[in-house]
């Protein structure tokens, strides 16, 4: 229990109750981690359409979204999940923006096709852990190199330290890149901070399921709300129950702003 | 819409210091701030091995509250010391309890039919609610359980999203099984697939705190596609109808 002296603010009770009620909560929210499900085994039990993404953006008012397919960094099968994200992005310009799904293991054309798909508007990558290569292995090398020269952000799934420390190489390597690593508090959440603080491209969001209370305010107590970034998860989680971990939390109003959207506004320029 | 919490804690757990234990007065204060109009509690001192002291502290502290309702502990094995279950749902009862909590996993014990027989009979006939958190007995065993007691009411609480497979087929297959949505049950859409499926009867409003926050979990059922009848049934009213029923 945080025995904590945080004053709630008029803004904060006002999103508070704002919650109960399911109303638009009225915040610049950008959420940099999200996903359409089509072909997802898991994903027959959600709504991970498009649509449903833009349901429950339109009734809390999130600004904008980021969002990769779960297929494609997952390896159920890369150009059918991009092809139907790239599908979905014309639809819903500006209001999502795209991350290139990649899978590590696709083959000769991946380059390749990560440009076709930039090209086609998508504008940043996110990478997956499930292919057991370190994210500074060489075989990331050309694929940060795409981003680096693009100055595009890279979010990465990780899951600790181990996965983090291995982002923490490519960050260094290539410094263009804004890297936002996923999931913080999931475990060796000193690790997280102590990198997302040392390394100015490093950012860490808020996805996880099991999300504490308390955890958002230790990381803003310990270095402060700028690299932290709001990340849902959905549609594999619910955007509302994750974004209300945001609004909750016990820190200032500039604090809260800056983790549900300012911070990733620099990074998503012209999106949301 | 009005909330009724179906999960909370209060005391200390086993990794915390005395003084960070969340109390009564902490409760309050967090409902007040998250606008949450009722609550179910229990103590976290059942849990750790001795389930008459929980009560007695879990019965001091929420006496002065109208808003609270207790969810009790009660032995899982009858020796010689402990009254029959019969009586001591009884008792129970009579203190006005909202259900009984039970740490079978916790308590080195199994959730089975044959762990506690006398127990689930007596929960059964009372309809009182017997509420479990999710890691303290396999799928297995609490399909056992509620397909030997078919008129216990069971309410599943923190039920992992990845688990939504399984809860979901035994809430197919047993009637009496009731889910609350303290997390981590947070997968996308969830309540609006179950209600699509199964209807939003056996669905109940619950934080998880004080692990938890509040308004992440009523943030999700706020917000989710069903209607606002169908939300104020799962953020009070399913609860509501159960508590009614208790003999």
């Amino acid at each position: 229990m945080m025995h904590q002296t945080h004053e709630t603010t008029p803004a904060q009770r006002e999103l508070l109750a704002r919650i109960v009620r399911g109303q638009v909560l009225g915040e610049y929210i950008f959420d940099v981690h999200a996903h359409t499900c089509h072909g997802w085994a898991y994903g027959t039990i959600y709504d991970g359409s498009s649509e449903g993404l833009h349901r429950e953006m339109d009734a809390l008012g999130f600004t904008g979204m980021a969002v990769s397919a779960v297929c494609a960094i997952s390896g159920v099968d890369f150009t059918r999940a991009n092809n139907s994200l790239a599908h979905d992005i014309t639809k819903l310009r500006n209001r999502i923006a795209a991350y290139v799904g990649i899978d590590i293991r696709h083959g000769k054309t991946l380059l390749t096709d990560i440009d076709r798909y930039l090209a086609a508007g998508f504008s940043g990558g996110k990478v997956y852990t499930r292919w057991n290569v370190p994210y500074e292995d060489a075989r990331y090398d050309p694929v940060f190199e795409v981003f680096n020269a693009r100055r595009m952000p890279v979010l990465a799934h990780c899951w600790g330290g181990g996965d983090i420390t291995s982002l923490s190489k490519a960050a260094k390597k290539f410094p263009n890149i804004n890297f936002i690593a996923a999931h913080t508090g999931s475990a060796d959440l000193n690790v997280y901070m102590d990198l997302a603080r040392s390394i100015d491209n490093l950012y860490i969001d808020t996805a996880f399921s099991r999300g504490p209370r308390g955890l958002i305010e230790e990381v803003v107590r310990t270095i402060g709300s700028t690299k932290l970034m709001f990340g849902s998860d959905a549609a594999l989680f619910s955007a509302a129950q994750q974004v209300a971990r945001v609004v909750t939390a016990r820190v200032s109003d500039a604090d809260r702003q800056n983790i549900l959207g300012l911070n990733a506004k620099r990074l998503f320029a012209g999106r949301g | 819409m009005e909330f009724f919490d179906a999960d909370t804690i209060i005391g200390r757990a086993i990794d915390q210091e005395d003084a960070d234990a969340p109390t009564v007065d902490d409760l309050i204060a967090e409902m007040d701030r998250s606008l949450i109009a009722r609550s179910l509690v229990t103590n976290q001192k059942i849990a750790l091995s001795n389930p008459d002291w929980g009560n007695e502290d879990l019965a001091r502290d929420i006496t002065p509250h109208a808003r609270l309702r207790g969810v009790f502990g009660t032995w899982l094995l009858q020796d010689r010391d402990n009254p029959p279950p019969d009586q001591a749902i009884d008792r129970l009862i009579k203190m006005n309890a909202a259900g009984v909590q039970l740490w079978p996993g916790m308590s080195f014990a199994e959730f089975t039919p044959w762990q506690c027989p006398d127990l689930l009979a007596a929960l059964s006939d009372r309809q009182l609610p017997l509420f479990l958190h999710s890691d303290q007995a396999s799928w297995t065993n609490v399909h056992d359980v509620l397909k030997a007691f078919p008129k216990l009411v069971l309410v599943l609480q923190r039920v992992t999203y990845g688990d939504f497979r399984k809860a979901f087929a035994l809430m197919k297959i047993c009637p009496n099984l009731h889910l609350c949505t303290s997390p981590p049950f947070v997968g996308g859409s969830v309540l609006d697939q179950l209600d699509r499926f199964l209807g939003c009867d056996r669905l109940l409003f619950g934080s998880g705190l004080f692990r938890f926050d509040v308004s992440p979990a009523a943030a999700q059922v706020a917000y989710s596609g069903l209607s606002d009848a169908k939300k104020a049934q799962i953020a009070g009213g399913n609860l509501l109808r159960l508590l009614g029923a208790i003999r």
